[in-house]
């Protein structure tokens, strides 16, 4: 274990509410362990806030393993930070250099109002979900294994896109804000997959109707979203989510 | 449900038509790309060209396609352009600090600027039409006798030479060009994402592959105005009927 110690410029964006006007605030944190993540570097940030009577930096977090999707920041001017296929959890602070500028902002989208600070609001993407991402038809107890044949390339891209853990990032990097690739993610784990063949046509249809009601952008294939997502979902799906669309419309 | 509404209407749907008219235009770009050669065949070559395209399918070629072109074009750009005003609502906010994460993603210049490239593109396809299909400032015309009676055809070659021949003509010509080139770069790969299921290898070869044939067009269309910038005798014979119209051969 490394015992020297870093320390960090952080600009930081700090906002009291969702109307109120916000702006980058500088701090400086010292004596930051190369093996904290971003986060535990943040809640040294705040015990200093808290310390000094200052209302502390707000941000959202969870499993703090990369497993749960709840955290989500824009480090240095990108979505979970410099770090491929890393959630902003599991980033670690040795991944920067000493003495380094960082700025944190939230994830941004008209869609993803902000909340107070680096909290964002997504349940627009909870709502996508609600509108057919799921199978409700009565399946029945656990099939016998093989009982239901998947060939093992659609088994794979389900699992794939399975691995979408849903924070949001592929919208935050965006230059559209568009949500493509979750919504995409969603409809692919299940459209690979002979229980999700039934509702494919309804699913497909309300989760893009509600995409574009949320108020996300469209997408141009900027592929952005892919380079920054924490389990490398591909773009693939949003081909393949398309297809599954044009199927649900003229078919 | 409302299918077609939802299908113009819906991201998705917008982008479809997007793509399809685009790979349309990549086609017909190709095409007048290998049309336009025939400059380099002289001025014979090039107006036998264009009077084949004005009197091909007892003229019903010509109003066909210029319809059929007219509205390739103005349903690309606007479902293009409606999708881009789309998308800068979808974050009223920008971000204080940010940048392109690289790796495995496809952003490029190009991709981020297809509306202004493609809104340039619109601009000049207006003079473009202008000057060389309706002749506007530039009225050349040879006189051709056909069952009896001499009648104006217009003179292409003579206004392609003249337009070349002049520097700020040549100089919109290049820019618009390295333009186009510009928008096809991300727009040629970017449409077959857009129109069909692309597996990650084959989405990584379209993505070369597109850059390669946006080069190629671009310079393909550059090589035309230098040549005829460059040529020594830009006068050459003019007056080149056509030679369905009894022209030298
Ligand atoms: C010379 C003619 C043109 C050709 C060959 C062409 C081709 C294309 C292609 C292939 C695409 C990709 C479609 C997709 O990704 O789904 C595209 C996208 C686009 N084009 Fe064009 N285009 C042309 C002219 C224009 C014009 C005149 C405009 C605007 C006025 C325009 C604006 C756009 C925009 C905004 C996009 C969307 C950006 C994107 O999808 O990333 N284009 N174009
Ligand atoms: S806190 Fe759960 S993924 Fe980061």
């Amino acid at each position: 274990m490394s015992t020297q110690s870093m320390s960090f410029n952080l600009r930081v964006w700090r906002q009291d509410g969702p109307q109120a006007p916000g702006r980058l605030v500088d701090y400086k944190v010292v004596d930051i362990s190369p093996e904290m993540s971003f986060l535990e570097m943040l809640d040294e940030l705040n015990v200093q806030l808290i310390r000094r009577g200052e209302r502390p930096v707000e941000f959202d977090s969870d499993c703090r393993e990369g497993i749960c999707g709840m955290c989500g920041l824009v480090i240095t001017g990108v979505a979970h930070g410099p770090l491929p296929a890393t959630t902003t959890c599991t980033l670690r602070m040795r991944h920067f250099q000493d003495g380094q500028t960082i700025e944190v902002e939230p994830f941004r989208a008209a869609a993803f109002p902000i909340v107070r600070d680096l909290v964002v609001d997504r349940s627009a993407l909870d709502r996508i979900i609600q509108a057919g991402g799921f199978v409700s038809q009565n399946a029945g107890s656990a099939p016998d294994g093989n009982a239901v044949p998947v060939p093992k390339d659609d088994a794979e891209n389900a699992m794939d896109a399975a691995a979408c853990i849903g924070c949001g990032a592929c919208v935050a990097a965006c230059p559209n804000a568009s949500a493509f690739l979750f919504t995409s993610a969603k409809v692919s784990q299940l459209a690979y997959l002979p229980q999700g063949r039934p509702e494919a046509r309804r699913r497909v249809a309300g989760m893009v109707r509600q995409m574009d009601l949320e108020g996300f952008g469209n997408c141009t294939n900027h592929g952005e979203c892919e380079a920054v997502c924490p389990k490398e979902v591909s773009i693939q799906h949003i081909a393949r989510m398309r297809k599954e669309y044009w199927k649900a419309i003229l078919g | 449900m409302n299918t077609f509404v939802s299908f113009y209407w819906s991201t998705v749907g917008r982008k479809f038509w997007t793509a399809l008219t685009g790979i349309c235009l990549v086609g017909f770009v190709i095409v007048h790309l290998v049309g336009n050669l025939t400059l380099f065949l002289g001025n014979q070559a090039m107006n036998d060209y264009a009077y084949f395209l004005e009197t091909a399918l007892h003229g019903g070629l010509r109003p066909f396609g210029e319809l059929a072109l007219l509205v390739l074009f103005g349903g690309h750009a606007f479902t293009a352009l409606s999708a881009t005003l789309q998308n800068r609502r979808g974050r009223i906010q920008a971000y204080a600090v940010s940048r392109p994460a690289g790796g495995r993603s496809h952003q490029t210049l190009s991709s981020r600027t297809m509306a202004v490239t493609g809104l340039i593109l619109l601009t000049f396809l207006v003079l473009h039409v202008a000057q060389f299909r309706f002749g506007v400032g530039f009225e050349w015309h040879v006189t051709a006798e056909s069952a009896g009676t001499a009648h104006p055809v217009r003179d292409v070659y003579r206004t392609v030479v003249e337009a070349f021949h002049t520097p700020l003509w040549m100089g919109i010509y290049l820019f618009v060009m390295v333009l186009l080139g510009y928008h096809l770069r991300h727009g040629i790969w970017s449409a077959f994402q857009t129109l069909g299921t692309i597996t990650t290898p084959l989405r990584r070869t379209l993505f070369i592959l597109g850059a390669v044939l946006a080069v190629l067009l671009a310079l393909g269309f550059l090589v035309l105005p230098i040549y005829v910038f460059s040529m020594v005798d830009p006068a050459g014979p003019f007056q080149s009927v056509p030679s369905a119209l009894g022209g030298a051969r």
